[in-house]
This record gives C-alpha cells, structure tokens and sequence, in this order.
C-alpha cells in the first residue's frame, strides 16, 4: 500500500519537473530573432509539427545553411540602418520578399509579377534593400504567387528599433509615450493542411479558392506548444515560443503581425491595452501629443483603449498593457494590514506609497489590508487548471491535489490572451489548441 | 490559355478610362439605368450569368440601348445637387436600386404580401417590377464622398449576380472633402463571382440543394475581380505623374473582407463610407469589408525615383483556381512611360504573347502595344494551342519592315524572353507548325554540362495531349524519366552529375492522345559534359597561419558550382602532415562558398598542412573533391584560439557529424545499372587526395576475384577506354584504380562497388 502511493507521489513530481521545464519561468523576455543589417535567406521547404500530433508540409525562409522556419526569422534591426537582405531559394517555383513597411529596392533574380524574384532550384541571389526610416514593427511575405506561398508559410516579422533605443530604457518610438518594461511579438497566421498535402504530391496547378484552415498559429506554434520554450529541439523548424509575462505594475508592448490571409481578433483577459500605432504609424494628432494610458504613463493622444484587437492580415500594430490590481477590492498578497514598511502612509520618507502604489510591492495601497471577499470552498469541491497555484494570492502558492497545478511556478495571475474567433482554439478540431496561450502577471522581484 | 472578355468598345475603354484615372466627361444629375442580365467569360469559365447595369444612351427607355456592364457605369455627382435615377429593369425579377450613405432619400420598403415570406421586406425601397418595371428616384442632396449603388432586392441573389456600381462627389473641384485636395483619382471597385452561383440563378436551380444559399458554407468565390476584371497581363498600368496627390476611390462590393496595400506606400485613409475622419489614418494597408468604401490618399514617387506599384489585395484573393489569372491585382506607373515595346500579332489566333513580370500590359493578340518606362525589365512568355509553337523570339531595335536592325543572342531561350527597356524594341515572334512531334531544344548535337538545368521544349500537332521525357546517358544505358504525363511542352532538366564523358547521350519525348494512346516518340542525341566543378582556393599553398592570432578564424574558400542543386553538403577536413588522417573541420550546406575555420590549436609547427573539400550529393555519394594545390604551415598560437568566435553548430551540422573521411583515392566509374557500349566507348576518372607517382587501371570480370590489366603508367585524372569487342556480353565487370610512389610503391587501390555491364 505505501509503496504504491509513493510511486503515485514520484510520478507527480516527475511530472511537475517536466511541466516545469518546459514552461519558462516569468521574467523580461526579449524579442527572438537576429539581429544585424545584412542577412542571408534561403528559401527551402521542410515540415512543421502541429498540436495535434501531425506533420505538415511547408515552405519557409531560413537563415543561410541552417533549417527552414515558420515563421521566417525575426529581424531586429536600428532606425536609420540600411538593410539588405540576400534570398535564394531551394523552392521548385520562384520565391521573393515583399516588405510593404518600406521602399524596396529589388536586384539580381529575374523579374517576377509583383517583385524580382529569386529563381526555383537555384543559387542565384535576389537582393532587397531598404532603409528603416522608421521604427515600429513590419511584416514581410512572399510576393510571388503570394496565395499559395503565404498558405505556405513564407512569412516573417522585423522590428525597427528607434533612434537611441536603449535596452534598459526601451520604448518602441523613442519617448516616455511609447515607453515599455517588456515586449513581445505575436505573429499570427493559419493554414489548411489539404494545400500543404497537394504541393507536397505535386500538384500543379494548386488551387486556393477552397482554403479552408484548421490549424492557427502565434508565432509558428499551435497551442499548447505556443506555451514551450523558444528553441526546443523537438520543434526544430519552430522556434519561437509565444509565452508573454509581466510583473505587475509594469507597461508590456505587445507587436501584432497578421501574417496569413485572415483576420483574427486578439483578446487580452485582464485588462485592456492602449493601441499606440498601426503599421509603424503612432496614433497622434501631432506629433508627441500624449493622453494619459489606461493603466500606467502616458500614450499618444489618439491611442485607443480596447481589449480585442482586430488583426488584419498584412497589418501590425503596437499596444501596451499593463495589469496594477488596482480597485480589486482585496489585496492581492493576502495582506492583513499590519506588515510594516508596506503602504506606510505620510509624507515620504518613510512613506513607501507613490502614485496610490506601494513602490516595493506595486500593490493599490487602498485595498492594502482588505480580506478576500469570499470563503473558498476545500479543495475537494474546486476542479483545479494548471495555472493554479494553489492560493488566491500573487506570488504564494498553496496546497494542490498531487498532479494538479504546474504550469504557473511563479504563482503569478494567469490571463488567456487568445483569438476570440472561438474555432481559432483548435487544432483541426481538437480543443484546447489553436491561437492561445496564457500571460502571467507576476510579482516583482524583490 | 486565351479567353475573350466579351464587352463593347464602348463599355471596354469606360472601363479603361476608370482604371487610367481620367474624369468621365458625362457629370450629369440625371441617370437613365436599365438592369439586365449579361454574360462574361472569365479565364477557363464562358458565358457566365451576370447581371447587370447599363447607362441608356439617349436618356429614354423606349430604345434599348447602352451595354450591359459589371460594375455598372460609374456615377458623378456635385455634392448638394439632386441626383435623378430612372431604373428600367429587364431582369427576371423585381429589383431596387440604394446608394448606402445617401441618405437624403428615405426608403420605402416593399413587403411580401403572400407566400412563405408573406409581411417581410421584398425590397429596402421602391421596385420596378420584373420584366419591364419603372422607377425612378430622386436624392433631394447628395453627400460628398464614395458611395456604392447597389440593388436592394434580394440583395443576397442580386449583388453577387453583378448588381453594384461607384458613386463619387467631389466636395469642390480638386477637393474629394473640404480641404481635402488631389490631383488624379483612380477608382478600385472588389468584388468576386461564385460561378455555381451564377449559373444555379440562371438555371432556377439557386434556392434548391444544388445551390441552396448564399448565405452558407455553399459560396465559394472562383474569381476575384478589380473593376469587373480578374488581373490579366493585357490590363495596361494606370498612369501616375510623378509627385502628384493620388486619391484611389476603394469599394467592396463582394461578401468577404479585403485588405488593399500597395507596397512602399504610406497610404491616408481621409474617410470611411463618405465620412471623413478628423485626423486622417496613415496606415500601410487598408481595412475593406465588405460592403464598405474608403477614400485613400498617397503620394506617387516623385522625379527620379520614376517605378511601378502594385496594388493587390492582402487577403490574397488573387489567382483562380486554374491559376492562370490573378485577380485582385493592379499596376500603376508612377512616372510617364517613354519607351514603346511593340510585340507583332501572332498569325494565328491560338498563339499569344503574354508579359509574365510586372507591370503587365502586353497580352497579344489583343494588347500588343505599350509604353513602359525607362529601364524596366520584363520578361514575356508565349502561349501555343493547336499545332503550332514558338520556334524564335526575334528581337529588333526598330520596326523591322522599315529597318530595324536584328538583335541577334537577345532572347536565346525559347521559354521566355527577358528585355530591359532602355529603348524601343520590336519583338517578332516565330511560330512553325508541326504535324509532327519534334525536339526543339536541346538541339542534336548540343553538348550539356552536367549539374546544370537545361529546358528541354518540344512541339507536336494538337492531338498530342500529354507527353513523357526520358533521357539515357548512353546507348545501351537505361532510360531515366524526366517527367510523366505532362501537358507542358516544356520541362526544366536537371542534367546528372555524370562524371564521365558521355557523347551519347539522349533525350526522348513520347506523346500521347486525349485517351492516352501513344501516338509518336522521338528522340534527340546529345553531349554530356563532365565538369570539373569545384576548386579549393584558399588555403592553396604557402600561407603561414598563427593559430589564435588575427589569422584566426581562417576563412576556406573554394569556388562555387553553379548549380549546387546537386551538392548538398560540402564537408571539410584537414590534415597536418603528408598521409597524415583526415581531420574533420566542418560539414556546410551545399551552397555556400566559404567557412571561417576556427584553426585547431596544434603544439608545434606543422608545415605540410592541407585542407580539402569534399561536395556530397543527397544520398552521401562523393561527387568531386579538391585539395589544396600546396601544403602550408600551422604554428602554435599563445592566445586561445579564437577568443570571443562562437562557431555554433547548428542542428544540420550536428546531424552530418558521422560524414566518411574522404578517401585517398576516387574511382568514378559506371553506375551498378549502366550498361556500356562497345561501340562508344567509355571514359574513366579519378580523383585523389595524396600525392601520387602514376595510376593503373584493372578490370575484372568475375566481380573482383581475378583482376586484368587494362592501362598502366598513367597521369592525370583521366583514361579513355576503347572497350575491347572481346568484351561484349560480360555482365558482372568492375575496374581496380591503384596508385603507386615513384618507387612503384603501391600507395592505395580502390575499386567500383558494383558491376556493370557491357554490350
């Protein structure tokens, strides 16, 4: 008897060990991606690995000499920067890359309908160049045959960083109005496997008329794998992970590409975000007219406060959210009220209250001391998700039932940021899947 | 594949007129409209059912007159003026005509008074009845802006069917809002057509299971038009003049949301539906569900920076599902053409002329003349049908009947043909019919590198349908299929590494009729080259390198093939001393041409340093390997070898890491299933990583077990063997290459894997 219940005991913690390697513990997380003013694609096709256990064909750009990846990689590159990208292409139908943001200048290759191009099967280079007069976050795509290629896969983000940008001072267009702690990108896109079959086979002509996806993306990933890690080696053809978290009281940028051909509405649960531009274009009546943000800080005066940000395809658009607890009601720690050195009240020092805010532990000084308003019931009338940790409070974590729980080892809030298109959370019919994954607020560091 | 789009000269150069941005001369506030039911071919779809409106010519409906055409004409109107529309309806059913966002002229709905539908709205305002009916409507004050008209019948039947137009109303002349100025308007009306629809309308049969609704999963839109048009390369560019304020008139009057962009472009959205913001959106592509209408403003390319620009829509509604048209593309010349590109009519009317590049505007037989800028390069393809098939492209620099000069070497190829524009050109070409089927090219005789591509093309009468293509790299050899089945007349070819001289190569089509009889086969004889392909040109000899110093990393060199298509990992090794083993450095993707070695710390000086590189095919057979001409010299470094240098193996260089060592010596020789001819002959090569005296070369013919001397005394790299006759009929052979010192010491032997056979 005792020896199967530790077996039970063991196997729950080994599966806690393995949901915590793969979930990434909260903190700052940069933008993935390469960064430079000169790279070097190849165009070549290799396969994806969908959520619900399938292999699909696609067609992607990589870096020269290393694997295709979906989606293409990520450029950082400075405001100001001359940046020339070299394509050729394993393909067996030419390729290129569009990158509307911007003036192209297209070289080499052959000329192709909408763009040069670079020729299937071959080592000959097309060259684009362009200045990146303006910072902000771009897509680029395939511009050859672009309803089969996008389908395809031959898709990417770039992100222009603003003159000056300083990585321990960020902001997305130079000033306090644009002003973040943590940003992240969500590149989002679809596919319908029945395209990717027929190219496969060689199919020639492929239609597209019928496109018909079940299968969504952030980032290259289906949930729940949009909630591993970034480069993990069982997703080698897709490395970018989509895992955004925060610590509370802190501005995150969230960078929204549409990369496929539909719209997708993006839902951010717990708070609203303030949209600051749409395709690298600020939201202002004059240039550096500010309103107050919805949370923290100031925004450009034209920002608009929302929770469900329509994604068009081809669109990219910057918004900043934040989540403060502020009027929750309760303290968020579990605080009784009489800690010392939280929201000390009086005229600084030794007050430790700024704004309404504790400046160690960002809690709304005015529900500092309030009791959870409810009684919770005992564990064995609750159903557990995995990002329960257990207790209600930020940053403690309570008892759970052996192999509940796992997902959340930072006892952070986590919020759903998700498609609100609401077949977008499947993968080919199969819920939960699809356009999701979970942010986590978290408490600061102390 | 050709297709006709039926219209009139009339409604044809409306349209034209629409698309290159020049004002409609007819500003009038009285329309006379009749709606009718049309056809329209579209590329692989004829006389498909739409309806439509057409602009009465003499203002009086007595006459039938004016073309039917989808959209309808567009409709100009001074903002503040009264607009009339007499509806004159032809139609199997009653219709309406609305204008969403006029709003000076309250609807009077029509009501259902009987039947399944009995109380509920028939039509948002009044009718004109089926067949015949009248109605005419009279907005007291027109709003400025871009409106859609469209039916408000049944609007789920009648849109679709072809029932929509443009509305503009400048707010001042110049001005499409107060203060809102322009210099050129173009005017993008998207819509699309389901033709199951269409043709179940027409049929009656919409409504039952064969086609129940529109509003289902049953639609499904085959064709994505701009202007009534699937984008095809006959639709000339519209004209922008440098620098100039460009406001492009966008509506949707298809069922599914479009994103317009133009790429490069910073485009103003000054309104939505006629209302103008109050701060304008700058954006780089545009929000256009369906049903809405934006006014976008952007500023053409100015003076010296003369391109074209694409417009298309970025929910990719574009190719049809034949893929031979592109749907929701345009082209705009942002400069004034100045060059002219004549193309001659073809003869017969089943041959065309298309330009495949952008910006399009060249689709001859019908547009075979147009001017592009300077300096632009485009490339046009040739479409045959029946017998016939383009033999030449013949390029001039003046008309050729009044002495335009030949250019010769311009356009070699017979796919297709790539001119930069930097004057006029007259381009000619030749067609020949053919009752029979014929190799165009590669001609007899031709001599092929190996490793390279090569477009086979071939001609044949009509009945041919389908087609084979094989090739032999010899007589007696085995044929090899290049492709099965295809309807092309044309196939790009690959040409095999072949590391032998052939002279005897050939190329074989087969044709087949539309029940896949087998009609004709000819074939065509070649030479097949082999290539040297791959030389090691640094380090080659001599260098002194320092490990850790600034020598380090040390970037190897080798020359590139030109199509390493067939190379699919390059590996790299080293050795420090004369038959000292190979060291594995790296193993690189085929295409690249050099890699920054991290030199390997070594502890005392090594002079005889060589590196080699070795280029793999696919399967991981040795296709060829250089070394270094001369050895060079490796001294130890103080420093760490290359401080702050990350060589990250990636995963495709961990994943090759188990690569062979090369060998010392290389025997390329005939495949297991070659079969040799004694007639032609056969050429040997080798290749070897060491240095080496003299080679000699063995053969046996019981697969290894008793070796005869074929040729002794050897240099070089290669052996021509005449195959002795005596031979003919062995089936198990195999050649021996061995490799001796000056002192006739042997240095190493190596022999085929496999045996042929020779006949």
């Amino acid at each position: 008897m005792i020896l199967i219940k530790r077996q039970l005991e063991y196997s729950g913690l080994i599966m806690l060990a393995m949901l915590l390697c793969l979930i990434p513990v909260s903190g700052g997380a940069a933008i993935q991606g390469i960064s430079g003013t000169s790279f070097n694609f190849t165009a070549s096709s290799g396969h994806i690995s969908a959520a619900d256990g399938d292999d699909v064909f696609f067609w992607g750009f990589g870096e020269r000499g290393k694997l295709p990846q979906y989606p293409g990689p990520t450029l950082i590159v400075q405001q100001g920067d001359t940046v020339t990208i070299r394509l050729n292409n394993h393909l067996p139908q030419n390729t290129s890359i569009l990158i509307p943001g911007f003036k192209v200048q297209a070289s080499g290759g052959t000329p192709g309908q909408i763009t040069r191009e670079a020729p299937a099967a071959s080592t000959t280079e097309v060259v684009y160049t362009f200045i990146a007069d303006r910072p902000g976050t771009f897509g680029y795509y395939s511009g050859t045959n672009p309803d089969l290629q996008v389908e395809m896969g031959l898709i990417g983000a770039i992100i222009v960083r603003p003159s000056g940008f300083s990585s321990s001072a960020p902001t997305a267009y130079g000033d306090a109005r644009t002003a973040y702690d943590d940003e992240f990108l969500f590149l989002l896109s679809e596919m319908d496997p029945e395209i990717h079959h027929a190219v496969e086979i060689g199919t020639d002509p492929v239609p597209t008329t019928g496109f018909h996806p079940v299968l969504w993306f952030i980032n290259g990933r289906n949930g729940p794998d949009t909630m591993s890690a970034n480069h993990v080696t069982w997703l080698p053809n897709q490395p970018y992970n989509a895992m955004p978290s925060i610590e509370v009281g802190k501005r995150l940028l969230a960078r929204w590409v549409g990369g496929g051909r539909d719209h997708h509405p993006f839902h951010t649960h717990g708070n609203n975000y303030d949209l600051i531009a749409r395709d690298g274009y600020l939201l202002e009546t004059t240039a550096g007219a500010s309103r107050p943000a919805s949370e923290l800080g100031t925004v450009p005066d034209l920002a608009v406060s929302d929770f469900t940000q329509n994604v068009a395809p081809g669109g990219s658009y910057e918004g900043i959210w934040s989540w403060t607890g502020a009027e929750l009601g309760w303290d968020m720690y579990g605080h009784t009220g009489s800690e010392t050195g939280v929201c000390e009240p009086g005229p600084a020092p030794p007050s430790t209250i700024v704004n309404g805010f504790d400046i160690n532990t960002r809690e709304y000084c005015l529900d500092h001391g309030k009791p959870l308003p409810v009684v919770l019931p005992n564990a064995q009338q609750l159903t557990f998700g995995g990002f329960y940790s257990g207790s209600p409070f930020l940053a403690s974590e309570g008892s759970l039932p052996p192999g509940e729980g796992g997902n959340n080892p930072s006892a952070g809030y986590a919020f759903m940021w998700h498609s609100h298109n609401e077949k977008e959370l499947t993968n080919n019919d199969i819920f939960p899947g699809g356009l999701m994954t979970i942010m986590i607020v978290n408490a600061p560091d102390m | 594949m050709t297709y006709i789009y039926r219209m009139t000269i009339c409604s044809l150069s409306l349209s034209l007129l629409l698309i290159l941005g020049f004002s409609i001369s007819v500003s009038a506030e009285e329309y006379w409209l009749r709606a009718a039911e049309t056809t329209v071919d579209y590329p692989g779809e004829s006389g498909v059912p739409m309806w439509g409106y057409a602009l009465d010519v003499d203002n009086n409906f007595t006459t039938v007159d004016g073309t039917v055409m989808v959209p309808g004409p567009p409709l100009v109107v001074t903002p503040g003026n009264n607009l009339t529309i007499h509806l004159h309806n032809d139609l199997p059913e009653a219709t309406s005509l609305v204008i969403p966002g006029q709003n000076s002229l309250k609807p009077t709905p029509v009501f259902f008074t009987s039947g399944p539908f009995n109380g509920r709205v028939r039509s948002f305002t009044a009718e004109a009845t089926a067949a015949g009916g009248e109605v005419t409507y009279v907005y007291p004050s027109i709003a400025a802006g871009t409106y859609l008209y469209q039916s408000g019948t049944h609007p789920g039947v009648q849109v679709p069917m072809g029932l929509y137009g443009a509305l503009s109303a400048d707010a001042v002349v110049g001005q499409a809002y107060p203060g809102q100025t322009y210099a050129q308007g173009l005017t993008y009306l998207f819509s699309e057509v389901d033709v199951a629809q269409h043709r179940a309308v027409d049929d009656l049969s919409y409504g039952t299971a064969a086609y129940p609704s529109t509003m289902n999963e049953g639609y499904h839109p085959d064709y994505f038009l701009l202007n009534g048009r699937s984008y095809h390369s006959d639709i000339a560019p519209a004209v922008l003049a440098p620098g100039s304020q460009v406001l492009l008139r966008i509506l949707n009057a298809g069922l599914r949301g479009r994103v317009p962009v133009i790429p490069g472009m910073a485009l103003e959205v000054l309104a939505e539906d006629g209302n103008p913001y109050t701060t304008p959106r700058i954006q780089a592509s545009v929000d256009l569900p369906a049903g809405k209408t934006l006014d976008v403003r952007f500023t053409a390319p100015g003076a010296g920076e003369e391109q074209y620009l694409a417009l298309f829509d970025r929910r990719l509604g574009l190719s049809d599902s034949s893929r031979t048209s592109q749907g929701m593309l345009a082209f705009m010349s942002a400069g004034i053409p100045s060059v002219n590109l004549h193309v001659t009519t073809p003869a017969s009317s089943t041959n065309q002329i298309e330009m495949s590049s952008s910006p399009g505007g060249i689709s001859c037989g019908s547009s075979c003349d147009q001017a592009y800028l300077t300096g632009t390069e485009i490339t046009l393809a040739s479409n045959s049908s029946g017998n016939d098939s383009l033999t030449a492209w013949q390029v001039y620099d003046g008309d050729p009947g009044a002495g335009g000069n030949l250019l010769t070497g311009t356009c070699p190829s017979l796919g297709e043909c790539r001119l930069t524009l930097s004057a006029d050109r007259w381009v000619v070409p030749v067609f020949s019919s053919f009752s029979s089927l014929s190799i165009l090219s590669p001609a007899t005789g031709d001599a092929l590198d190996a490793g390279e591509k090569y477009e086979v093309r071939w001609a044949a009468p009509a009945t041919a349908v389908t087609f084979n293509v094989a090739y032999r790299l010899g007589t007696g050899s085995p044929w090899v299929a290049i492709v099965t089945g295809t309807s092309k007349k044309e196939v790009d070819w690959q040409v095999p590494v072949a590391l032998n001289l052939r002279d005897s190569g050939q190329i074989a089509v087969t044709s087949f009729d539309i029940g896949g009889a087998m009609l004709e086969t000819t074939q065509t004889l070649l030479g097949l080259q082999v290539r040297d392909s791959v030389t090691l040109q640094q380090p080659d000899g001599g260098q002194s390198l320092t490990v850790g110093s600034a020598d380090d990393p040390y970037m190897i060199i080798w020359s590139d093939l030109t199509t390493s298509a067939a190379v699919s990992r390059v590996g790299l090794w080293y050795q420090l001393s004369v038959g000292a083993p190979w060291q594995f450095i790296a193993a690189v993707d085929g295409n690249q041409a050099s890699y920054s070695w991290a030199l390997p710390s070594v502890s005392a000086v090594a002079t005889e340093v060589r590196v080699g590189a070795v280029l793999y095919n696919s399967k991981g057979d040795v296709l060829v390997m250089d070394t270094s001409d001369a050895v060079f010299s490796l001294l130890p470094g103080v420093a760490p070898a290359s401080a702050g240098f990350v060589n990250t193996p990636d995963v495709a260089t961990v994943a090759v890491a188990a690569l062979v060592a090369p060998p010392a010596l290389q025997l390329q020789g005939p495949s297991a299933e070659e079969v040799l001819s004694v007639a032609s002959g056969y050429t040997i090569l080798w290749q070897s990583l060491i240095e080496v005296d003299n080679f000699s070369l063995s053969y046996s013919l019981d697969s290894g077990k008793i070796w005869l001397p074929l040729a002794q005394n050897l240099t070089g790299d290669q052996y021509a063997w005449q195959i002795d006759p005596v031979l003919q009929g062995e089936a198990q052979v195999l050649l021996r290459l061995e490799a001796f010192d000056q002192t006739a010491q042997s240095l190493g032997k190596t022999s085929l894997a496999e045996p042929f056979a020779i006949e």
